[in-house]
């Protein structure tokens, strides 16, 4: 599909000017980036001072009540003369301030009313706790040594920082007298040099500081983006359609791709400008100092990071202006696409929070979720860390996904209830299989969606899993599809007889799949080596110690074997067959396959499976193959790992035999091909074809 | 005169959840020639709109075929929107570009380009006479400026067929006039005008043939001489209802 540049150009030109004369869009896209970050800056430097400032200026007022009131009064007096350090290892004095004590009838109600910050109450250890709200029971300790029970009000920032700074002056004082205790008598050592414990953190300022900024960097850009972008987003579709203005384009000579290519690009324009302008904010007020700011943010960037940091975000602002636009290109109205924006906001801000989770790394299943992995990839580059495999793949996986919702806009835009009186189409007003076509991608989303969710909390029972998602999930979603959509079950399940012949082919083929699958991960290793703890693992997963072979083949084998194809070589790839070309097909099947493994370690020789599976099943047009080739598979694999032989560390003469021997299975499919039927042919625009061979 | 615009049972079916299928235009076929006015009569719902939009590729038909200016509807839409001029009483304009702007934006989406653009767009601007507010934001302008400046943007690309879609429509007597002088004269200059409208004076005016369209069908296509003849009626609004009454044949 060729692009006219210049009507993308005159489009662009024009709609840049409109944009530019919009006091709105010049407002959020510009003035409010300039001015938000340095106002926030400011504004969280002032609250810290004023801070600090007000609680060390601040009265405590406080009573001590309760039997031992008197010898309190002098111990509190005691550690409130004491230097502001607490014991060894102990935090900094939270709240400094003044300690008042003072005199009130009734404490409890002085405490409520705000008049005290905190009171004590003062007994013989053994008694029970004088204050109304504690449990009776107590420990009984030694006759004669006092008990202090600070209550204080935890809803109120100065009572509750008063009580946690006289709780930590008294436990030093009690340090030390213990220490002088024991050494009086003849204890050698103080107790804090007992086993003492220190901590070290040998991670550098810089790195600290980089964790700190990484957790929510991309948190703020996405903000700043969504709302300068939204204003002209709003604007770009839905504006035109309310003013009656897209009617008029649409009936000039510039097609429907100039057009959504022309307002991807403004869109996209204004979420550069916008993180252009927080970069350099970025650099002047936290790089440079120009501003002062606070101690946490403090770090020193090189403008090399600055420059691969804005690098990185390029295809995040990319997807955002898609999203913007594909919101806009759904709404009819102003007032609608500010609906939609909303939610849109809090869902896309949803994967820039990962990066706040521990132990999330970039080299793991996030690396194919666009933007989080994106936010997580900024945090390890900030802390020092540079994994350019998956910062590759992070940004290639965030580009793809710009791209192709670019294209769902440009497709929106073809959509005739953008200016016509119809609010459906004809397939949805109908239902069936032509709906289905539709739907199919959704359907499986959500499927995933709900395997990925229970897996996550069955966690490592691999019988449990398997039981759910082959049962639940694929043999029983595709059937819920099939009765939802009114497919027709044989065309849907592609439940056809096959030549005799094909059979030969796929007992030859399966073993050797394996092989050439798992040679050609060992190849990619070296490109994007997998950690050997996950391989491991997967075998763990795959042999649980509480299972035998015999009780795991028929899980791992037959399930996988029948619920596995219905779904994916099934219902998938009938409900995708007329929408790609029958080798797309097989590798989105193939990938989509792989997705729903979770498992970064056997993502690409599942979905290469997956792929070749799906060409099975569209060369012989039956399913009956594939189930076959599935099943072998996977016994095939689990009776390798269970005798010790090692398919992923074979000589390279044999992965090549294997890669040979599998060639010839598919030359011998080739031949005796039954191709699927009513597939999209080659070369012939979105119109249904005729059964075409491969 | 040749034949600018050909339509061969041209029908568009629309989907709706309460009322199911709807069929807008069932079958309609007609022919207009350059220097023609072809004027599509109906009332609200008749179906007028969505033939035009049809005609000018906004909307894909459901069957049948239509060319314009000898290109395919369905298969060369790109180059049938080169080669019309679509003015809608819903088409609007960019309300923050000036008047020499927004002519001027449509000269290049329609091709034009450097001084040819700039001649074309001075010279429309004299002639529709916007030369007093060319510069002013079309936000600005009344609504019979911005008529005017309407159809300098659907004509400044010199297309060989206009569509024009109840281009009166909320316009004032005076400027009504001024517009119906200007299509006429646009007829004047060769184009094959394709001309809806409900109102039967303004058909009786300006339009060279009538083609009468009723429940998404053309019941006749003729001169108003033809018509009457047809018909024995004088009135067009009679020849009209004799039409449009129920159980009346296509023509």
């Amino acid at each position: 599909m060729s692009l006219d540049l210049k009507s993308i150009a005159t489009l662009y030109r024009t709609e840049l000017r409109m944009a530019v004369r919009d006091k709105r869009t010049v407002f959020f896209s510009l003035v409010l980036p300039l001015a938000l970050m340095p106002v926030m800056l400011f504004s969280s430097l002032w609250v810290q001072k004023k801070r600090v400032v007000e609680l060390a200026v601040m009265t405590h007022r406080y009573v001590v009540t309760g039997p031992e009131a008197e010898t309190a009064r002098a111990w509190i007096a005691d550690a409130l003369a004491r230097p502001q350090n607490g014991p060894p290892g102990s935090r900094p004095a939270a709240s400094p301030g003044h300690f008042e004590a003072t005199a009130v009838k009734d404490p409890e109600a002085a405490l409520q009313s705000g008049e005290l910050a905190f009171y004590v109450v003062a007994e013989e250890q053994g008694q029970p706790v004088g204050a109304p709200s504690h449990d009776q029971r107590s420990e009984v300790a030694p006759a004669g040594s006092l008990r202090l029970t600070l209550l204080y009000r935890g809803d109120r920032d100065t009572s509750r920082s008063a009580a946690f700074e006289l709780h930590r002056r008294l436990e030093a004082l009690r340090h030390d007298v213990q220490a002088r205790l024991l050494q009086s008598r003849g204890f050698p050592l103080a107790p804090a040099d007992v086993a003492r414990a220190v901590e070290q953190n040998v991670a550098s300022a810089r790195q600290v500081a980089g964790l700190n900024l990484g957790r929510v960097l991309t948190l703020f850009l996405l903000l700043f983006v969504f709302m300068g972008g939204a204003v002209v987003a709003t604007d770009a579709l839905a504006g035109e359609k309310e003013r009656g203005t897209l009617e008029t384009l649409l009936a000039t000579a510039a097609g429907r791709n100039e057009i959504s290519a022309a307002k991807s690009r403004l869109i996209l324009s204004a979420a550069l400008l916008i993180t252009i302008i927080q970069a350099l904010n970025f650099l002047a007020y936290v790089v440079f100092k120009i501003v002062p700011t606070s101690a946490d943010l403090t770090l020193a960037v090189t403008p090399a990071t600055a420059a691969l940091l804005f690098l990185l975000y390029l295809p995040v602002v990319a997807l955002i202006s898609s999203v913007l636009l594909a919101t806009s290109g759904l709404a009819r109205s102003h007032k609608e696409a500010q609906l939609y924006f909303m939610p849109v906001l809090l869902l896309g801000l949803l994967p820039a929070l990962v990066p706040a989770l521990p132990a999330v790394r970039l080299r793991s299943v996030i690396v194919a979720v666009p933007i989080a992995n994106i936010a997580v990839a900024a945090k390890e580059i900030l802390t020092g860390s540079r994994d350019w495999p998956f910062i590759t793949l992070a940004w290639l996986i965030t580009a793809l996904a710009a791209a192709g919702l670019a294209r769902l806009t440009v497709r929106m835009l073809d959509e005739e209830r953008l200016v016509g009186s119809a609010d459906v189409s004809r397939a949805e007003l109908l239902g069936g299989p032509q709906l289905f076509q539709r739907h199919v991608l959704r359907a499986f989303a959500l499927m995933w969606v709900a395997t990925l969710v229970v897996s996550s909390y069955i966690g490592v029972n691999v019988r449990g899993q398997l039981f759910f998602n082959i049962c639940v999930v694929f043999i029983g979603g595709s059937l819920l599809l099939i009765r939802h959509y009114r497919l027709d079950l044989r065309s849907a399940l592609a439940l056809r007889p096959v030549q005799p012949v094909i059979w030969l082919g796929v007992l030859a083929a399966a073993p050797a799949g394996l092989v050439a699958v798992s040679g050609l991960a060992r190849l990619l290793s070296f490109v994007l080596p997998v950690p050997h703890e996950w391989v491991e693992q997967f075998a763990k997963q795959l042999m649980p110690t509480d299972a035998s072979l015999w009780q795991m083949l028929p899980l791992i084998t037959i399930l996988p074997g029948v619920g596995e194809e219905m779904a994916f070589r099934g219902v998938l790839l009938h409900g995708l067959r007329k929408r790609l070309h029958p080798v797309a097909l097989a590798l989105v099947v193939g990938v989509i396959f792989g997705l729903f493994h979770f498992d970064m370690a056997r993502l690409i020789p599942v979905a290469c499976l997956g792929t070749l599976l799906a060409a099975v099943t569209l060369l012989t047009g039956s399913i009956f193959p594939a189930m076959v080739w599935h099943a072998l598979n996977n016994g095939l694999a689990v009776a390798a790992e269970s005798a010790g032989f090692p398919i992923q560390d074979l000589p390279p003469g044999l992965y090549a035999l294997s890669a040979l021997l599998l060639g010839l299975g598919f030359w011998a499919f080739w031949r005796h091909r039954t191709p699927y039927p009513d597939l999209r042919a080659p070369r012939q625009g979105r119109h249904v074809a005729p059964a075409g061979n491969l | 005169m040749n034949e600018a615009v050909v339509v061969i049972d041209l029908a568009k079916y629309f989907y709706d959840e309460s009322r199911g299928e709807v069929r807008a235009v069932d079958g309609v076929g007609f022919v207009c020639r350059s220097g023609e006015i072809l004027g599509l009569l109906g009332a609200n719902g008749a179906g007028k709109t969505t033939t035009l939009r049809m005609l000018a590729t906004v909307l894909a038909p459901t069957s049948g075929s239509a060319s314009v200016a000898g290109h395919d509807v369905a298969t060369a839409p790109e180059s049938v929107r080169r080669a019309i001029g679509f003015y809608s009483a819903s088409t609007a304009l960019y309300p923050r570009l000036t008047a020499r702007e927004t002519i001027a934006f449509f000269g290049e989406l329609g091709g034009l380009s450097g001084a040819r653009l700039r001649t074309r767009v001075d010279g429309l601007i004299d002639r529709f006479g916007i030369g007093s507010y060319a510069d002013v934001r079309v936000e600005k302008l009344s609504s019979g400026m911005k008529q005017k400046v309407s159809i300098a943007r659907t004509v400044v690309h010199d297309p060989p067929v206009l569509i024009f879609d109840e281009p009166t429509v909320g316009l004032d007597v005076l400027n009504a006039i001024e517009m119906r002088k200007a299509i006429a004269g646009l007829r004047a200059e060769g184009k094959a005008i394709l001309f809806s409208t409900h109102i039967m004076s303004e058909a009786e005016q300006l339009c060279d043939r009538i083609a009468i369209i009723h429940a998404g069908r053309i019941h006749a296509c003729d001169t108003l001489a033809g018509l009457r003849e047809a018909t024995g009626q004088h009135y067009l609004e009679d020849i009209f209802v004799h039409y449009a009454r129920p159980g009346s044949d296509t023509a």
